[in-house]
């Protein structure tokens, strides 16, 4: 199965990550194959596929978190703004604060308030500046469109809000460390349809400035909220084309049969 | 029917059994708590709990240096023992996962199993005969070496019920390794560890068979590091050994005060718990 | 692959479609005969003509429902976007005829004149033919034969433009067979086009891309 480059049609930017043959193992479990993709900045490209087929694996690429987990391998270039993250000389921990993750289940820190929350990327990165860290985390807070929700009680912990706000503060406390990509990992399976209507409002601010990522098991998500879609299968990237183009008339059948739901 | 009146009375039998069982359990506890309460009411006074001991075969004195020396010993055994055992504990849970991290476990084990009177024997060994005499930083160390394969174990505990997405999430913001356990990992495990902590406190406060090799006892109060000390346990001992009423009077007095300050490092134990307790929507 | 909440709808849709095409073949073969050999068929095309109406509106309503519970993506929209428009194509054919049949009732008395219009007879043949062609192409979803029809509509345009001037040249003496002649000439020339359109959304429904057969 040869895989679809995007044409980069009329813009000539650059793209924000761009894959050459990457490829990721679980000891000896093959899980992505000589990925090629190319993410375009300041929008939101979503990886859809059934279950196991890679998706997670390929965004914890992006921020070298698939290493962590021990027997875990990956090789070919992952490019962010032109420079490859796996490079020798490159240091895992700055490429985290460059490419932020948020996960499935919202997971902020329990002992933590609210404020500790956001403020820990910084705290504990080394930014301790009481003035200049209030401020971060108003911003964050509102980026996130969780502040005039908290700001009367930024003290209460974090693990007293609502799933979809503890879901916003795990974004919230992502943007803090003012990364240039957001990846989601299906942000919105844990939530109520309210809850996620939310996030993807959000999201869709959020591409004005960041580069989002979010991975979906849930197509019409895909559909409402990206400009391009990638369709994985098998560790295999199938297709991957403009969102709009992907769901009215996909080139590949394999995504025709997923996308209608026929198997998966 | 007949089948389910059958297992009504199975059920309510088990159940009986279990009561029972209970029932058996807790007598030895509190005819112990009874029997100490009873014989050493009478010797609480003032001047028990604010006194040294007077001469052998006099009556009056009290119990203070030994309260007071129990105190020391506690204070000192945990600032030795508590870090190691937790920074033991972060080592197991975090960077243990492998044949090394097994072995020390294991020697965990092995040590939380020794006899208290081994390790007297070995601090005896090293550190009065080394110093050339019994002191309160030897009862300290013996006590500390008690504790902390306990603290260790339920730190490790406790960091493990840590759950991974914690960390996930830290790694994920760009934490380095040593700060997400430091600053999140441990910080969410804070009150486990707190918890062990408290519990190896209790276990310790009661130890008397490493004292006796370390400590000596002595019939004043607190004199130097260096130099032999009392504590409540051995007070007990000692007192209960001596052919005078009086003496036995107030060796119950001692085992009451003891068991008094157990129960107090407990309940603070059971009410650092509950605090943790709170709804989590 | 099992069963689909939404194939049930899709094919009781394609089912509607199909039978309203053989009713619209019927409905304008009816009223073009009847206008070439006489009989009066005005109630009866009427009659079709608002069945086909029914129909459409059928379509037109489990398009609407499909499409707001099952969000259907793909060749799933595809079809139900397309057999909504054809349904509507095929709804004109009833109007179409029908204007045909009311044509010749309201100039009753020049039937026969009319009738020895060979040029009505040779248009309405090729534009009968497209409309079976165009129906068989949907049916079969088979476009080996679309030159054909292409063709075939370049036929009929040609024709209608020569008659239409020949007509303004050399009008007949009588106004009344005159104006039938136009609106009838007229009304087959917008057959042809819906035939082709239908073909065109069929083949946008199949292939996802659209084509152009004018």
């Amino acid at each position: 199965m040869n895989t679809q480059v995007l044409e980069l049609s009329k813009r000539e930017e650059k793209p924000k990550i761009e894959t050459d043959k990457l490829n990721a193992w679980f000891g000896k479990n093959h899980v992505l194959k000589d990925i090629f993709i190319t993410i375009r900045r300041n929008a939101i490209t979503a990886i859809i596929g059934p279950s196991g087929c890679g998706k997670s694996t390929l965004i914890r690429c992006f921020n070298r978190m698939h290493e962590l987990v021990p027997g875990a391998r990956v090789s070919g270039t992952v490019l962010l703004d032109g420079r490859n993250v796996y490079d020798r000389e490159v240091d895992p921990v700055l490429v985290r604060r460059k490419v932020g993750m948020v996960f499935q289940k919202p997971n902020p820190f329990p002992t933590m308030s609210v404020y500790d929350n956001v403020a820990a990327g910084l705290r504990l990165n080394g930014v301790s500046h009481r003035k200049g860290l209030d401020e971060v985390v108003r911003q964050s807070l509102e980026q996130a469109g969780l502040w005039d929700e908290v700001k009367d009680d930024l003290d209460k912990s974090g693990a007293s809000l609502s799933g979809g706000q503890q879901q916003r503060l795990c974004i919230a406390r992502t943007l803090a460390v003012q990364p240039e990509v957001v990846l989601m990992d299906e942000p919105c399976s844990a939530l109520d349809p309210v809850a996620t209507a939310k996030i993807e409002q959000l999201m869709i601010a959020l591409k004005n400035r960041y580069t989002v990522v979010i991975v979906t098991h849930n197509m019409q998500q895909a559909a409402r909220v990206s400009d391009n879609t990638a369709f994985l299968y098998l560790g295999e990237l199938v297709e991957y084309s403009e969102t709009s183009r992907l769901f009215e008339n996909p080139s590949h059948p394999l995504t025709e049969r997923y996308i209608t739901g026929k198997f998966g | 029917m007949a089948g389910y009146a059958m297992r009504r009375l199975k059920d309510k039998l088990a159940f009986g059994l279990g009561i029972l069982c209970v029932a058996v359990a807790i007598i030895p506890l509190g005819s112990i708590l009874l029997e100490v309460i009873r014989n050493g009411a009478s010797a609480l006074s003032l001047q028990f709990l604010t006194h040294p001991p007077g001469a052998i075969g006099e009556a009056g004195g009290g119990v203070a240096n030994a309260i007071q020396g129990t105190v020391i010993l506690i204070a000192l055994a945990t600032v030795i023992g508590a870090p190691l055992g937790v920074i033991s504990g972060i080592y197991l849970a975090e960077f243990g996962d492998n044949r090394l991290g097994a072995a020390v476990r294991f020697l965990n084990e092995v040590l939380m199993g020794f006899p208290s009177i081994v390790v007297g024997i070995f601090v005896y060994t090293l550190v009065v005969l080394g110093m050339g005499s019994f002191s309160a930083i030897a009862g300290a160390i013996a006590l500390a070496i008690i504790m902390m394969p306990i603290i260790a174990r339920t730190t490790e505990e406790s960091l493990k019920l840590v759950p991974r997405t914690i960390r996930e999430a830290a790694m994920a913001l760009g934490i380095r390794r040593w700060r997400t356990i430091l600053g999140v990992v441990v910080s969410t495990a804070r009150s486990g560890i707190v918890t062990g902590i408290m519990l190896s406190i209790a276990r310790i406060s009661g130890e008397t068979a490493p004292l006796i090799m370390t400590v000596l006892g002595s019939q004043w109060f607190f004199a130097g590091l260096n130099q032999p000390m009392d504590a409540l346990p051995l007070r007990v001992w000692r007192l209960a050994l001596l052919p005078y009423d009086y003496a036995h009077q107030q060796g119950w007095g001692a085992a009451l005060v003891l068991i008094l300050l157990v129960l107090v490092v407990n309940i603070g134990v059971r009410f650092a718990i509950r605090r943790r307790i709170r709804p989590v929507r | 692959m099992s069963q689909r909440p939404l194939d049930r709808g899709l094919s009781n849709i394609a089912k509607i479609v199909s039978d309203m095409a053989d009713l619209a073949v019927d409905t304008v073969k009816a009223s073009v005969i009847a206008y070439l050999e006489g009989g009066d068929v005005g109630v009866q095309v009427r009659a079709w003509s608002d069945c086909l109406r029914s129909m459409y509106n059928d379509v037109e309503e489990m398009a609407v429902e499909l499409i707001a519970r099952y969000q259907p993506v793909a060749t799933d929209l595809r079809a139900i976007k397309s057999n909504m428009k054809i349904a509507y194509d095929l709804s004109r054919f009833g109007r179409y005829a029908y204007d045909i049949s009311h044509v010749l009732q309201l100039l009753n008395g020049y039937s026969k004149e009319m009738q020895e219009n060979k040029f009505v007879k040779e248009m309405s043949d090729k534009v009968m033919s497209m409309l079976h062609l165009a129906i068989e192409i949907y049916k079969t979803q088979n476009f080996d034969k679309v030159d054909e029809l292409s063709q075939m509509e370049n036929e009929v345009d040609e024709m209608y433009g020569k008659h239409l001037k020949s007509l303004a040249q050399s009008p007949s003496k009588k106004t009344a067979v005159l104006i039938s002649d136009v609106l009838l000439t007229r009304h087959l020339e917008r057959i042809a086009d819906h035939a082709c359109y239908i073909v065109e959304e069929a083949h946008y429904m199949v292939r996802g891309r659209p084509m152009y057969i004018r």
